[in-house]
């Protein structure tokens, strides 16, 4: 049944994509709830002394039962049932219903040995296996819901896909089943746990596919490959392979095709005659009704009709059927409490998912593992939510026109300096007004006006003692990393850089920088930010071995945290640098006066 | 670094008694603009919007953005250790995972402070654009509650009317319907016990009881309360905090089934 492992797999990977949450906070949702399931649901649970319930001649009620009095605890909380009824079961399925056949005729084999030592429990946990719901079963059901007023609808196939296709459809709020399917069928959101009983307690479980695939970063064809590799009722699995290594594969090779490619043969079988592209089908484009022709109504229920249906042949209590109509009527007349989302719009989120501990701990080894350019990414990342940036943080180029290029030089003062034509400035800097309308490819745009407002001074440091203590362990070593990195300097080509960070490390002692740098923090309060981005470039060079691309994330790391960023310190560790050359040769042209003089 | 002093330490009990019964947890967002925080009910009927601004405390000190994410619970039950005369200091340390509340007696005689657990919290946060409404009413926040309280016996639901005569409140139930009428006072001895109605269009809309009564807690907060309305938007209680902000509540009215009909 459903798909293996997937709710494992998200609770692990994609935590922030459940949630918890009562049931009378789902008022005035439309939900479908996959019949099929619950009926089963019923007859296993809706029992008395392990006996299913049964009229006077011995019929099974429990179903009815189950039906009848979970509706109305919905209804009861202002949400609006409708049920959908499996179809055929597709071709597909034939080999998983024979399983479940199989293991029926086993359970019966257990059930006779049970029966013949006096297990009880034995017995009762067999009985429970050998249910099955057949169409007696659903028939009445339908009829009870008829008489209820619930709408209920026949999908042509599987109900689940009916489910999801009314939720893409904007039909219903959600679907309420306990299998995963549904969430590859494209239902964004799932409930679980929706028909338990009340005296469980159990918050209802709600499952966001968008939400799943943002945080496994899939897309929906990915989703619905790594369902099918983590195993689903129409196919096979290839056999070892788990849903960790799953997930593994699809994150490496993106799709099944690429992942049989480059499967290690010996190690896992791949089934022979594996219709995994079929299974795929039945997911993508399964057997619906088109949801916009269902016309779902809810209606009074025929209070009459349920006293004589349910009372008559089905031996229920009159007085707590009527009473359950009543629950009925009543949740039908009136009006229905609005939400606060439906009226305002939702910002987006700022806050970062919160992984589960596996997950956490899973990222924790690989910032470990990762480069230092994975860790930075991370503290940027953060430093960003703590701020409230809105992903993705877009850079500008300086205008080509010389007298705005001027202005901004002297808004960042730079006035001396030339900026390349790598040289940007990050979206903080400037207030929304100097973007442009939106355009079509969403790219943010500066307007002709546009001039870097904000963020130009940095914030005062929060603790200075600590900072000049890290200040001088990180100068030691960044003077270590600068000397070793002199070689590769020099094959830098982009040389419009050189103007900023002019300054060749090696020719200098590195005692000066360590004995200066505490005093140039104070003097340098103002810190133009551009320099960073420059800066990092500066520092590609120096480590060719990097991976080359810039995320954009960690070029913008150093611009907005460039006051804890080690880069930060050598630049400033290169100015006091600069000024010493500078005042070096003073003192060696004056000497030389001297010199001359005497 | 975050700290926030304030010397009427009543008046933060009393900001958390004005949450509490909506909200379990929260997150407190400071800036150096002073403290805010926005949060819905768990159904989603309702906001809390609370604003604080830095002005109004004694002492106010916060170097960067900071999002405390609190249990309102345990936050209530610490602020219960503080006595209505004290001093309230809240401090909190940049990234830290705790916030530490610190009561000193008016004469300096007896400090307790009190560490509390943050949490991590993923808490939607709603754009809330700026309306100009329909209708808005001033009325003394006593009067308010009384009459939540008193329409909240006849049913789940309560309708607000707004017309130039003045404003209606109305319930209807199993035992009998329930109507006040209020009119705008003629003439007005204390500005705060007067009932003002600014109107452009008459306004009549349906609000659960129940959320009206929590809002009512806020009583403490200010002598009177304003309610703003429009058609088919969410009603806006406002109490006013004097010299420091004011705590906001918005609840989404009853819409008439589709069905229904």
């Amino acid at each position: 049944m459903g798909i293996k492992g997937l709710t494992q797999l998200i609770g692990d990977s994609a935590p922030a994509a459940i949630k918890e949450n009562e049931i009378k906070n789902y008022f005035g949702r439309k939900v479908a709830i996959d019949a099929s399931m619950s009926i089963y649901q019923f007859l296993i649970a809706v029992r008395s002394e392990g006996a299913m319930l049964t009229s006077a001649d011995g019929e099974t009620t429990s179903h009815l039962m189950g039906l009848f009095y979970r509706t109305i605890r919905m209804v009861d909380n202002g949400i609006k049932p409708l049920y959908v009824f499996d179809g055929k079961p597709p071709e597909m399925k034939g080999g998983e219903l024979n399983k479940r056949a199989e293991k029926r005729e086993e359970a019966t084999k257990q059930l006779a040995i049970a029966t013949d030592a006096g297990d009880t429990a034995e017995i009762d946990k067999m009985n429970k296996r050998l249910v099955k719901v057949n169409k007696v079963h659903t028939d009445e059901c339908k009829q009870l819901l008829k008489l209820m007023g619930v709408p209920y609808i026949e999908a042509p196939c599987e109900a689940e896909a009916q489910c999801a296709a009314m939720v893409k459809a904007g039909k219903v709020y959600a679907t309420a089943t306990e299998d995963m399917d549904s969430l590859t069928f494209g239902s964004n959101i799932l409930l679980r746990y929706m028909t338990y009983s009340e005296a469980k307690k159990m918050p209802i479980k709600e499952f966001h596919l968008d939400k799943v695939l943002q945080a496994m970063s899939y897309t929906m064809d990915e989703f619905i490959d790594l369902c099918i590799m983590l195993g689903c009722d129409y196919c096979d699995t290839i056999k070892g392979i788990g849903a960790k290594r799953a997930k593994d594969l699809i994150d490496k090779h993106r799709c099944i095709e690429k992942v049989i490619e480059n499967l290690d043969t010996k190690k896992y079988v791949i089934p022979e005659d594996w219709p995994y592209q079929e299974a795929r089908r039945l997911f993508k484009n399964p057997d619906v009704l088109d949801p916009e022709t269902i016309d779902l109504k809810w209606n009074q229920p025929d209070e009459e009709g349920l006293v004589k249906f349910l009372c008559g042949d089905k031996n229920f209590n009159e007085e707590r059927i009527r009473g359950g109509s009543k629950k009925l009527c009543k949740a039908k007349q009136g009006q229905t409490q609005g939400r606060l989302d439906t009226f305002f719009k939702v910002l987006p989120s700022n806050k970062p998912p919160t992984p589960s501990t596996p997950a956490s701990k899973r990222k924790a080894e690989e910032s470990k593992k990762g480069s230092k350019g994975g860790a930075k990414f991370k503290r940027a990342k953060s430093y960003r939510e703590a701020n409230r940036w809105p992903e993705p943080l877009t850079f500008h180029e300086f205008p080509a026109d010389l007298a705005r290029r001027k202005l901004w030089l002297q808004i960042i003062e730079r006035e001396d300096w030339i900026p390349g034509d790598k040289a940007k400035i990050c979206a903080m800097h400037f207030a929304p007004e100097c973007y442009r309308e939106a355009t079509a490819s969403a790219v943010k745009r500066l307007n002709a006006t546009a001039v870097p407002s904000l963020n130009l001074t940095l914030e005062p440091l929060p603790n200075k003692p600590t900072k000049t203590a890290t200040l001088r362990i990180k100068n030691s070593s960044s003077v270590g990393t600068a000397s070793s990195s002199t070689a590769t300097q020099s094959h830098v080509d982009d040389v419009e850089h050189q103007p900023i960070i002019s300054v060749d490390y090696g020719h200098e002692k590195a005692q000066y920088g360590l004995k200066d740098a505490d005093t140039t923090t104070e003097s340098r309060k103002r810190i133009s930010n551009i320099i960073v981005v420059d800066l990092i470039k500066d520092k590609k060079a120096k480590y060719p071995d990097k991976p080359k691309p810039v995320v954009i994330g960690e070029s913008c790391s150093s611009c907005l945290e460039m006051k804890k960023d080690l880069r930060e310190v050598e630049f400033q560790l290169a100015m006091v640098k600069q000024e010493l050359t500078e005042q070096k040769k003073l003192v060696e042209s004056l000497k030389k006066q001297i010199k001359n003089g005497a | 670094m975050f700290e926030a002093r304030l010397l009427q330490g009543s008046l933060l009990k009393k900001v958390m008694e004005a949450l509490k019964e909506l909200l379990n947890e929260a997150a407190w967002d400071c800036s150096d603009a002073g403290i805010q925080l926005q949060a819905m009910d768990n159904s989603h009927v309702s906001l809390v919007s609370l604003n604080l601004r830095a002005e109004g405390f004694d002492k106010y000190r916060c170097d960067r953005n900071l999002s405390m994410g609190m249990n309102l619970g345990s936050m209530s039950k610490i602020l219960k250790c503080a006595s209505n005369e004290d001093i309230i200091t809240i401090k909190a340390q940049d990234n830290a995972d705790t916030v530490t509340f610190v009561f000193e007696s008016p004469d300096q005689d007896k400090v307790s402070d009190y560490e509390m657990k943050l949490m991590n919290l993923d808490q939607e946060h709603l754009g809330i654009p700026e309306t100009d409404y329909a209708c808005t009413i001033r009325l003394p926040s006593s009067e308010f509650a009384r009459i939540c309280r008193d329409l909240s016996q006849f049913g789940e639901s309560m309708v607000i009317s707004c017309t130039k005569e003045g404003v209606r409140f109305s319930a209807t139930g199993d035992i009998g319907t329930g109507n006040i009428k209020l009119a705008q006072s003629a003439k007005v001895d204390k500005e705060e016990e007067a009932v003002v109605i600014e109107m452009q269009e008459p306004v009549s809309l349906t609000f659960a009881c129940r959320y009206l009564n929590s809002f009512t807690k806020a009583t403490s907060l200010s002598k009177s309360v304003q309610l703003s309305m429009s058609p088919e938007v969410p009603l806006v209680v406002e109490y006013k905090i004097e010299d420091i902000g004011h705590v906001r509540y918005y609840l989404a009215p009853k819409i008439e089934d589709e069905e229904a009909a």
